[in-house]
């Protein structure tokens, strides 16, 4: 049951995250005053042209081009070679008004933190690292010297004779498209996270390293592998947060000596996370992935001293917390929850102990826990 | 009246009980959590820690008493054998967090991905960090960080693995005699830091093929690690990741200077960025010739370029060295700093370190420049340099970069980041601010005060603050 329950979160905020609005262009011209036919005639155009690499132009990544930066690229761009004598200057000031915000809508506002795609962007970032892309443009993809590149462009960065480096680089066009994704988006900042917003000063967190110490020290008996079951444990802690170098941070120097950092020349090291929602995604996901093996829950448990008949009341969720965040008190609106949930757990008939997963679920997923 | 009287007694209660209300248990976990970046719980002996606190209730006592333990040989420089995780995650822990402190923790982005990638070979680019370390670990004064003339160069558990790093996912197995330098390629170490050694300038023969369709050799002679006596800011790989002016490049005076080293000394050592001094400061250096460089023309541009160009004229004789052929046949290289000597007499005395229009031997000139500051206090620093090893001399007799070391351990242990500034030019924020700034300011005066100006003496300080031993990490009266 429990388990159900908790395939269930990934799954409502897969589907909370695939609503997402389309938008489409009319592009009918009848009757317009001349500047709406000329945005009308650049958005055209531009859809022709220009959409393919640079998104629909709702949603453009070269929102107030000028006339003279359009005319720059096609110049410069090899991609865009074979636009350059394409257009007549009346079009390419069209295409120009086409990309200006419009005289009724000043401006444009950022999309609701609901719209943001995680899946998308967390699967972008992910192979950010994975395919090297770090290891020339920088660790931190918010800060990457490749930022707003399209799938296309990176595509054809891959297949280009010039950059040989880039040829082993093995990227299908879904995965190219979350890159993409990642290099053009910035993560909304979560309101109910306290460590982005509550606090006016930045929480020193956990790097990498610590988080994966102290998952292997709350989830594991002091730490240690003593059978096939804490193997799994083990296994997913190093692979969920030991391994997530550009997620945790901590760094990764070529110097160092883990297997991990052979292969990841990054010589940039960051003591504090590229973005706190980028982390709290991982480590949700993280907490998710350890907690859903039932020896976790009980290691945790047997470290908290909670034993059969694993009772939900303010004492042993007291214990729970203060093994799991022992910097932090408990705070009451937690403790008050996670003995209702306790409760409603056993009016429905579930044991205490499958009610104990989400209870350390949400512990684990609490900011508190991967602040120092 | 009675109701007041509550009332200010509940106030005032309630004020002390928040200066300090961790328990000392939770007090250690976090500073324990800091220090290492791994759990208490890891500590072989965590329940007689546990017991000691719990009965004598000093955990800041318990936990720099674990970062004393962490320390190099002094003979040795390294952590000596067998080695415990707890040191090596304690020390990796510090020497990443020293690492992140610079600007440019890369090598400059100027260089070629390729050439980039062969020179990582040689070169750990967080070596301007170990100054930082060995002051920590090695025990000496912080001010070895911008006064030390070795060059240090990090020892790794692994020690100078026969195997080219990493390269587009793939690693290249290959013999240091097949590098550039032969027998005596310096590969720089890998594995986890344990400790420091100089290596001293490391003069090295090296040969290169002149053309691909033969094997005709190019050899020579260069200093691979060279330290111009200014500490981690004057270490060849803090130039190699500050400096972007190629060989061909030529020092000027007017238009040409490396200014990003400039630029970066400033932020790395002092947490200053530019403009470090007032408007009013730079009037007199307005000039309206026509061959003279456009910011030359302007009070705004000039606020900058008068500190920035004036010690980076110190560096006038430094560019990097591309010392790798693009033939596959060719044995491996990299970027290295190349050094001219000066062979001319300095600039006249009314123009040092800064000519109103360029001058084609400025290059060959002594590297004599002009530091040019306003310090915390707001005190204006105008003194000449000779080179950029009297930065140095001048820095140790300021407060500065000692607050600025303050700053950064500060803010690493509260989440406070406080700035430093010119008071004539920074309103100070709200009062929790202004205590935060003040804290900085005294730590980074007694560290410059301490006999031994012992980092560990400053980390316990901030450890032993109220704003530290609050459970709301960061909270101040103030």
């Amino acid at each position: 049951m429990v388990i159900r329950l908790l395939l269930l979160i990934p799954l409502l905020f897969l589907v909370a995250c695939l609503e997402t609005e389309h938008t489409s262009v009319d592009i009918s011209s009848e009757g317009l005053p001349e500047d709406q036919l000329a945005r009308a005639l650049g958005e055209k155009l531009y859809n022709n042209h220009c959409a393919s690499c640079h998104a629909p132009i709702a949603q453009s990544n070269k929102q107030n081009a000028s006339v003279q930066r359009i005319t720059d690229a096609f110049a410069t761009v090899p991609t865009m070679f074979n636009l350059r004598n394409q257009f007549s200057e009346e079009e390419l000031v069209a295409i120009a008004i086409a990309l200006s915000p419009r005289p009724d809508t000043p401006n444009t506002p950022e999309p609701p933190a609901n719209d943001f795609d995680w899946v998308l962007y967390q699967q972008g970032i992910a192979l950010y690292s994975q395919k090297f892309c770090a290891s020339c443009h920088g660790i931190n993809i918010l800060e990457s010297s490749k930022r707003d590149r399209s799938a296309f462009q990176i595509l054809n960065a891959i297949g280009n004779d010039q950059i040989p480096q880039m040829h082993s680089i093995d990227l299908s066009e879904q995965q190219a498209d979350a890159l993409a994704y990642a290099l053009g988006n910035t993560p909304p900042v979560n309101p109910n996270d306290p460590v982005a917003s509550n606090f006016s000063f930045k929480v020193p967190l956990g790097t990498r390293y610590y988080l994966r110490s102290k998952m292997n020290h709350d989830f594991l008996i002091n730490g240690e592998r003593n059978d096939s079951a804490d193997n799994s444990v083990w296994t997913r802690i190093r692979d969920q947060v030991g391994n997530k170098v550009i997620a945790f941070s901590g760094g990764c120097s070529s110097f160092d000596s883990e297997s991990l950092c052979r292969n990841y020349r990054i010589g940039e090291t960051s003591m504090q996370p590229t973005s706190s929602s980028v982390r709290a995604a991982y480590l949700n996901s993280a907490c998710e992935y350890v907690l859903s093996l039932g020896r976790a829950r009980d290691n945790a448990l047997r470290n908290a001293n909670i034993s059969s008949p694993y009772e939900i009341n303010e004492t042993t969720v007291k214990q729970a917390w203060d093994r799991l965040i022992p910097t932090r008190p408990l705070p009451e609106n937690v403790k008050s929850s996670a003995i209702e949930l306790g409760a409603g757990a056993a009016e429905l008939g579930i044991e205490n102990r499958d009610a104990w997963s989400l209870i350390l679920l949400n512990f684990c997923k609490s900011p508190h826990y991967e602040a120092l | 009246m009675r109701h007041l009287i509550v009332l200010i007694t509940l106030v005032s209660f309630s004020d002390l009980g928040h200066a300090r209300d961790m328990e000392p248990l939770k007090l250690f976990h976090r500073c324990f959590a800091q220090i290492s970046q791994a759990s208490p719980f890891s500590l072989s002996n965590y329940d007689a820690i546990k017991n000691r606190i719990n009965s004598r209730g000093d955990a800041v006592d318990e936990c720099i008493q674990i970062l004393e333990g962490v320390r190099f040989d002094q003979n040795t420089r390294q952590l000596p054998a067998p080695l415990d995780s707890t040191s090596v995650s304690i020390i990796r822990t510090f020497h990443q967090l020293h690492h992140s402190w610079f600007s440019d923790t890369e090598l400059t982005p100027a260089f070629n991905n390729f050439v980039a990638n062969q020179t990582r070979n040689f070169y750990d680019t967080s070596a301007p960090a170990l100054y930082y370390t060995n002051a920590l670990f090695g025990r000496e004064p912080i001010n070895s960080l911008w006064s030390s003339s070795e060059s240090l160069r990090a020892r790794r558990t692994e020690g100078q693995v026969q195997e080219a790093m990493f390269f587009a996912g793939q690693t290249q197995s290959r013999d240091r005699t097949k590098f550039i330098f032969g027998d005596q390629t310096p590969f720089a170490e890998r594995g986890d830091l344990i400790g420091v050694f100089d290596s001293g300038p490391l003069a090295l023969d090296y040969y290169l093929k002149e053309d691909r369709f033969n094997d005709q050799r190019r050899n020579g002679n260069i200093a691979v690690e060279r330290n111009f006596s200014f500490g981690a800011f004057g270490t060849t790989t803090y130039l190699l990741t500050t400096v972007d002016e190629p060989d061909s490049f030529v020092s000027n005076g007017a238009q040409n200077l490396p200014r990003r080293w400039a630029k970066r000394v400033f932020n790395d050592l002092l947490c200053r960025s530019l403009p470090v001094v007032r408007t009013e400061d730079v009037t007199q250096y307005v000039v309206q010739i026509d061959q003279s460089p456009e910011f030359r023309k302007t009070v705004s541009c000039n606020q900058c370029h008068a500190s920035m160009d004036r010690i980076a004229s110190t560096m006038r004789h430094f560019r990097y060295l591309r010392l790798h052929d693009n033939n596959a046949t060719s044995p491996p290289g990299g970027y290295f700093m190349r050094y001219a000597a000066p062979n001319l007499e300095s600039e006249p005395e009314d123009n040092i370190g800064w000519t109103n229009t360029a001058d084609s031997n400025f290059w060959r000139r002594p590297p004599k420049g002009i530091f040019y500051f306003r310090d915390y206090k707001g005190v204006l620093h105008d003194q000449v340099l000779s080179g950029p090893q009297d930065i140095a001399g001048i820095l140790t007799n300021m407060d500065d970069p000692y607050l600025c070391v303050a700053k950064r351990y500060y803010q690493y242990f509260t989440g406070v980041d406080v700035t430093i500034s010119d008071p004539g030019v920074t309103v100070r924020g709200p009062a929790a601010q202004s205590a935060h700034y003040n804290n900085v300011v005294t730590l980074g005066q007694q560290l410059r005060q301490d006999t031994g100006q012992s980092v560990i003496k400053l980390i316990e300080n901030i450890l032993r603050l109220d704003v530290y031993q609050k459970v709301k990490l960061g909270e101040d009266d103030g």
